[in-house]
């Protein structure tokens, strides 16, 4: 689907450096990292919108590639209502505008009676939904999202990881994920990266192996163990500092 | 401070000085060709007041015409500054000349070149020039302000620059705009009025003939009574594009939802 082949990206001093990653067709990768270190300039390299200083990042069939993306930030146009926020890319690929199809995918981030609300009368976390929802939308290949849940409460978290994860699967998904929660990126993905910082390398790669109950892999002793590794390295990648 | 107050505070405030104005006209005996008590002036105002609408009319007339051209011209050339790096940095010191230039300076020359039987046209064009600058100058900062982001979520979407331009960049920056067409709008009025008192006799439609002409016949009163109508142009012009920039930012914009509350 995607591959980085020595990878550096350079700003006012290095950001990444030597970033060698392929990304298969249909899978869910995460990404950790300390804050700063790269990963939502990785994304961005990842959907071309940066081009590496070194190195190249290339696609597998760019001619079908269709991207969704989830900023950091939740980027709504405050101009717009919820409705008109999500089926933006329908009208920008000039796709027939299917309000149901927007409002079915309101519905799915919990936002059903908000789709009249502007930007500016909703909360972050719902902001970050709408946000989501738009991506979706569009029937994308590839999508990258950069720290969705962050904002949002346990409960909803869970709710949309489970549906995450339940999109990805029906609709065959190359996934993306970055995210500060060491448990979110295992339960998730099948492959947990770590980055470190100063410049940010990959310094650690892990895949999960997949339960067939994502509930009952959460408890079990593999996924402590699993956690603790993984927090180690990222405590060694801050010290790299 | 509630609602009311704000608007009727002023109203009180003025009606006072009125009455003060009134009674130390009264106690010196000032002669009415030097400073007429308000009672004067409001006698003169109902005497001419055909008159006097008919000039107020036509200066309007000519205002809103000038500042909707300023304002189409302006989101223009903000329009074709943001597509092209290489005509905004050639173009823009131009119009910078424009703006600094004082109109009364310039204005001779368009009378000429427009001809003196076409007042009116030489009076719209000097007003379009003071005009246009602050609608350009805002216009052009909304499209720079426009969030990298959203920008980028245009670009993952393969939008045109058609789309970029009505789905992105203008709504974004409609606030600047209309920030903008708010300092315009009175620009436009004042540019209107110094335009007619160069062009002076040709146009005498509007209030600056008015002005002139009672200034010449020491006709104070009536002079006031122009002026008054000046203020209130203005206001009402102010107040409509408040309006105009209230009823489009409503439901969306800071600025908009936190006088309210
Ligand atoms: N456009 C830019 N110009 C200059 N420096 C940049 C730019 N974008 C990012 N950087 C720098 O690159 C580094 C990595 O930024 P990035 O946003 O990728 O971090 P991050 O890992 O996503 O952090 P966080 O977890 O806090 O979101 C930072 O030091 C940042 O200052
Ligand atoms: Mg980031």
């Amino acid at each position: 689907m995607l591959n980085f082949s020595n990878v550096h990206m350079k700003f006012d001093k290095d950001v990444l450096s030597d970033i060698n990653l392929n990304i298969d067709s249909g899978e869910f990768v995460s990404i950790l990292g300390p804050s700063g270190c790269g990963k939502s300039t990785l994304l961005r390299l990842a959907s071309n919108l940066a081009k590496p200083t070194k190195g190249v990042v290339d696609y597998i069939s760019p001619k079908d590639l269709s991207i969704g993306f989830v900023f950091q930030n939740p980027t709504l146009m405050p101009w717009r209502t919820v409705l008109e926020n999500v089926t933006l890319p329908l009208e920008l690929n000039k796709k027939k505008f299917s309000k149901e199809e927007a409002l079915m995918w309101l519905a799915r981030v919990g936002l059903k009676d908000k789709e009249k609300s502007y930007p500016n009368e909703l909360s972050g976390g719902q902001m970050m939904r709408v946000s989501i929802a738009r991506s979706l939308i569009n029937g994308c290949n590839l999508l990258l999202l950069d720290e969705p849940f962050a904002a949002l409460d346990e409960i909803t978290r869970r709710k949309l990881e489970d549906d995450l994860l339940e999109i990805w699967e029906k609709e065959n998904l190359t996934v993306l994920f970055v995210t500060h929660s060491v448990s979110e990126a295992i339960y998730l993905s099948q492959r947990v990266l770590v980055l470190s910082s100063g410049p940010g390398k990959i310094v650690y790669e892990k895949n999960i192996s997949q339960y067939n109950s994502k509930e009952e892999f959460r408890g079990s002793k593999e996924f402590q163990a699993i956690n603790s590794e993984i927090f180690e390295k990222l405590k060694s990648g801050v010290n790299n500092e | 401070m509630n609602k009311l107050s704000t608007y009727f505070s002023p109203i009180i405030a003025l009606f006072i000085i009125f009455i003060i104005w009134e009674f130390l006209v009264n106690l010196f005996s000032i002669q009415l060709y030097i400073l007429p008590a308000p009672t004067d002036i409001f006698l003169s105002l109902s005497d001419n007041l055909r008159e006097l609408l008919l000039a107020t009319l036509n200066t309007l007339k000519i205002t809103l015409f000038a500042f909707l051209i300023a304002t189409l011209i302006a989101i223009g050339l903000a329009i074709i500054f943001s597509l092209s790096k290489i005509l905004e940095i050639s173009l823009y010191p131009i119009t910078v000349i424009f703006q600094v230039t004082p109109v009364v300076a310039i204005a001779p020359l368009i009378i000429i070149w427009v001809g003196l039987d076409n007042a009116e046209m030489a009076i719209l064009i000097l007003s379009v020039i003071v005009a246009f600058f602050p609608v350009l100058a805002n216009t052009n900062l909304g499209f720079r302000s426009v969030d990298k982001n959203l920008k980028e979520l245009f670009l993952i979407n393969r939008a045109s620059k058609w789309q970029t331009l009505m789905k992105l960049n203008l709504p974004y920056a409609t606030p600047y705009i209309l920030t903008g067409m708010k300092t315009s709008i009175g620009l436009a009025l004042i540019g209107t009025v110094v335009a007619e008192f160069v062009a002076g006799t040709g146009s005498s439609a509007g209030l600056s003939w008015i002005i002139i002409e009672s200034g010449n016949r020491l006709d104070i009163a009536k002079l006031f009574s122009a002026l008054i109508l000046l203020v209130l142009s203005g206001i009402f012009l102010f107040l409509l594009m408040s309006t105009i920039e209230y009823s489009i930012l409503r439901r969306w914009h800071q600025s908009v939802k936190e006088n309210e509350s």
